[in-house]
């Protein structure tokens, strides 16, 4: 039988569905970040545990009990388009649900070793787990259907089952070929404004992770468990990844550029343990959380939680009442009855967990290690730091308003970078060791064009047709003398009305891949005072832009 | 912008303030690239001044007199390096196939190239030599660089005398030998400020 992803949907049914499949441990392709590094981020200094605040609404002592109605049958499952995807994202989920048990319920011990091993090799090879799961009947499943820590805590379960529902209906509609762009765009807007219309939904505001991630108990669980933790963030990196992945891109795009990023997250992002923060959204996913701040703010502050539950059960020396008084308090601190009349952008002074601040040019992230009010630290990628309105390549600003659309990205070593041109797309991702994706703009706002780069830089495409325009001169102009079209066609189109192009040449995709331009002329150096940076006072200092030479 | 004499007028105030982008005054802009022919092609730096990707430090940038970026040739790729020692080690480790090493010499636009070809290894010239001393990260770029020949090696040693005393003089199969013992520092990323 074919298991849709809503069966798993809700954290119940996750529990030991995948440690009773009795996984072989299979050896792990681990061709970097094998080492597991020391823990990066020690838990805080020992402080009092903080109160429960008062005026908790009904629902966190566990009075709504069905989280999911309020997307129920809203779409078709079409999600079979990308069942791939949709397993994995399954798959990684029963992972990290596991773990959670293994906490709650004492068994933690083997976290860093069997059960380490068992979830990696699940994770790292989705297609034999998911043939080994529809193996089992339903019969089988149904004793694990509901988890230790979802039963212990149904407010957590709530929140989580429904968050993760909306996840799931949203790429459902991404993925949707029945549905014109516009037609997404207003069914997005319509399922988020139906999340957050409702009880038990986690904020759209951007959120100072810094002080969240700041809690007595904070940072236990990476510091104990570092290379689980980078399995949870590994797949919180997909989660947010997939947005991007699949938004404004055709079927057949959608189907490439997954296949390019699962074999990046398999043998990449699960192993990274040297991560200073979790992954956000707009880190990998800029275009989605640029377009819908409030839903690229709702999954980063829904990772946060998860980490934050992570963290309370992973702690020692709290009763099980305090255990439950720090659960409710993260969910409190996280779910939109908590920030209620706050705006994006406010703060209050001396509270920084209802400071609403985010990062200049996006809108969808808050603070976070690495962030400060302009810049942010590409720390995946090496690249210094970035400016998230300005191209990631020639440092000047990303087109704009009604050519905003125009805009191109490349996505290689775990982030996506925004840049203004095809060369500027083209250049970056030569530049960044492994394979990369880029998605560069068309005439045609509807049609983009996506390159998948191998890790020698080789670019196959499923539309070979495309040609470009590439007169190189200075960058200040580059949006206008690097164009990519979906044909020879469209290029003498444009060519023939714009004077200032008569006679260009026509490049085609084999010549533009072995083409290499000149180091930007605008080129800027970001630089932040490293003493600054460190936990995240860099927020108050400006950034320093060093000329290049 | 186009000024009357038909150049792009690089450092206009007006064009900085629309931009709202601090342009250096002084952008060299087409002279710093004219560099031409097939090893100029390569030797075109990319657009980043990035982190080492095995040292997490960052790549001393080429100045007017001396070339400083190591860079990896692999397929269309061009990945630098902030000493050749790491780039040795990252061949090594990360890259399976053909690639060329574009290793800085003492003569500015003349890399010693080093090539891997079907798991052969070869360096041109092949007077080349070089200097490849454990001194930690932190002066990498100093004490690991290339050579067109032993008398420039020589005077490299003499210029950096007080970290290099007894330095002696390479070859890529000493410096190949070697580079799978260059680990990345403990302190990686450091520099940048990525620490928590």
């Amino acid at each position: 039988m074919t298991w849709t992803r809503a069966h798993f949907r809700s954290r119940r049914g996750l529990a030991g569905g995948l440690l009773c499949l009795a996984l072989q441990p299979v050896p792990c392709q681990c061709p970097r970040d094998q080492k597991p590094l020391a823990a990066p981020n020690l838990p805080p200094a020992k402080k009092p545990l903080p109160p429960l605040p008062t005026g908790m609404p009904d629902w966190l002592d566990g009075k709504l009990l069905n989280g999911r109605r309020f997307l129920e049958h809203s779409l078709p499952l079409t999600y079979e388009n990308m069942k791939p995807l949709f397993d994995e994202l399954e798959i990684g989920e029963e992972c990290h649900a596991m773990v959670e048990e293994a906490l709650v319920t004492g068994q933690a011990a083997a976290l860093e070793t069997a059960t380490y091993t068992s979830l990696l090799s699940a994770m790292q090879d989705p297609a034999a787990t998911t043939a080994r799961r529809e193996r089992l009947s339903l019969y089988e499943k149904a004793p694990f259907n509901y988890s230790t820590l979802g039963s212990r805590y149904r407010y957590i379960e709530m929140v989580v089952s429904r968050t993760h529902s909306l996840h799931d209906w949203l790429l459902q509609v991404l993925i949707d070929e029945k549905l014109n762009w516009r037609q997404k765009e207003q069914k997005i807007q319509d399922g988020a404004s139906r999340y957050f219309g409702s009880g038990a939904s986690i904020s759209g505001l951007p959120m100072n992770m810094l002080a969240l991630d700041n809690q007595p108990y904070s940072r236990t669980f990476r510091a104990r468990y570092p290379r689980t933790a980078a399995l949870i963030w590994g797949f919180h990196w997909l989660e947010n990844a997939s947005f991007d992945l699949l938004y404004g891109k055709t079927p057949a795009q959608q189907k490439a550029a997954y296949a390019a990023l699962g074999v990046h997250y398999r043998r990449v992002e699960l192993l990274r343990t040297g991560r200073a923060a979790m992954p956000m959204f707009a880190e990998i996913s800029p275009a989605f959380a640029a377009r819908f701040p409030a839903l690229a703010n709702l999954f980063d502050n829904f990772h946060m939680l998860l980490d934050l539950v992570s963290d309370v059960i992973a702690s020692d020396g709290m009763t099980p009442e305090q255990r439950d008084i720090q659960l409710r308090r993260a969910v409190w601190l996280l779910v939109k009855e908590g920030h209620a009349g706050e705006k994006p952008g406010g703060f209050r002074v001396n509270d920084s967990l209802h400071d609403h601040r985010f990062l200049k040019g996006m809108p969808g992230m808050g603070r976070s290690v690495n962030v400060s009010p302009e810049l942010q630290l590409m720390e995946t990628v090496g690249l210094g730091w970035m400016r998230f309105g300005t191209c990631h390549h020639c440092s000047l600003a990303l087109t704009a308003g009604e050519e905003g659309w125009r805009g191109c990205r490349v996505t290689a070593d775990g982030w996506t970078m925004r840049v203004r041109c095809p060369l500027c797309a083209r250049d970056l991702a030569a530049e960044t060791r492994g394979g990369a994706i880029l998605h560069l703009a068309t005439e045609d706002p509807q049609r983009c064009l996506v390159l998948i780069s191998d890790e020698q830089g080789n670019l196959t495409t499923e539309m070979p047709a495309a040609v470009f325009l590439e007169q190189e001169q200075s960058h200040l102009r580059c949006s206008e003398w690097s164009r990519a079209f979906t044909s020879r066609q469209a290029f003498v189109a444009f060519t023939r009305t714009r004077p200032a192009w008569k006679g260009a040449a026509l490049i085609t995709l084999q010549q533009w891949a072995q083409r290499r331009g000149r180091k930007p002329d605008t080129y800027v150096k970001l630089r932040r005072d490293a003493a600054a940076a460190k936990g995240g006072k860099a927020a108050s200092g400006p950034a320093v832009a060093t000329p290049r030479r | 912008m186009m000024s009357k004499s038909g150049v792009y007028s690089h450092g206009s105030q007006r064009m900085r303030r629309r931009l709202g982008m601090l342009l250096p005054p002084a952008i060299l802009v087409s002279g710093v690239m004219a560099c031409e022919g097939a090893v100029a092609a390569n030797l075109r730096a990319g657009g980043h001044e990035a982190q080492c990707p095995r040292c997490k430090r960052e790549v001393v940038q080429d100045t007017p007199r001396q070339d400083n970026e190591v860079a990896i040739r692999y397929g269309m790729k061009r990945i630098e390096y902030r000493c050749v020692s790491c780039a040795l080690a990252e061949a090594l480790s990360e890259y399976k196939d053909d690639l060329t090493i574009l290793a800085p010499s003492e003569v500015k636009g003349r890399p010693v190239l080093i090539t891997r070809k079907s798991g052969r290894w070869s360096v041109l010239p092949k007077t080349a030599v070089f200097v490849g001393e454990g001194r930690g990260h932190a002066q990498c770029h100093v004490a690991n660089r290339a050579f067109s020949g032993k008398a420039a090696f020589q005077a490299y040693i003499r210029r950096n005398a007080g970290l290099l005393r007894n330095a002696r003089p390479r070859t890529l199969g000493d410096m190949l030998q070697r580079a799978p013992a260059i680990d990345p520092p403990k302190d990686a990323g450091k520099e940048s400020g990525q620490e928590r």
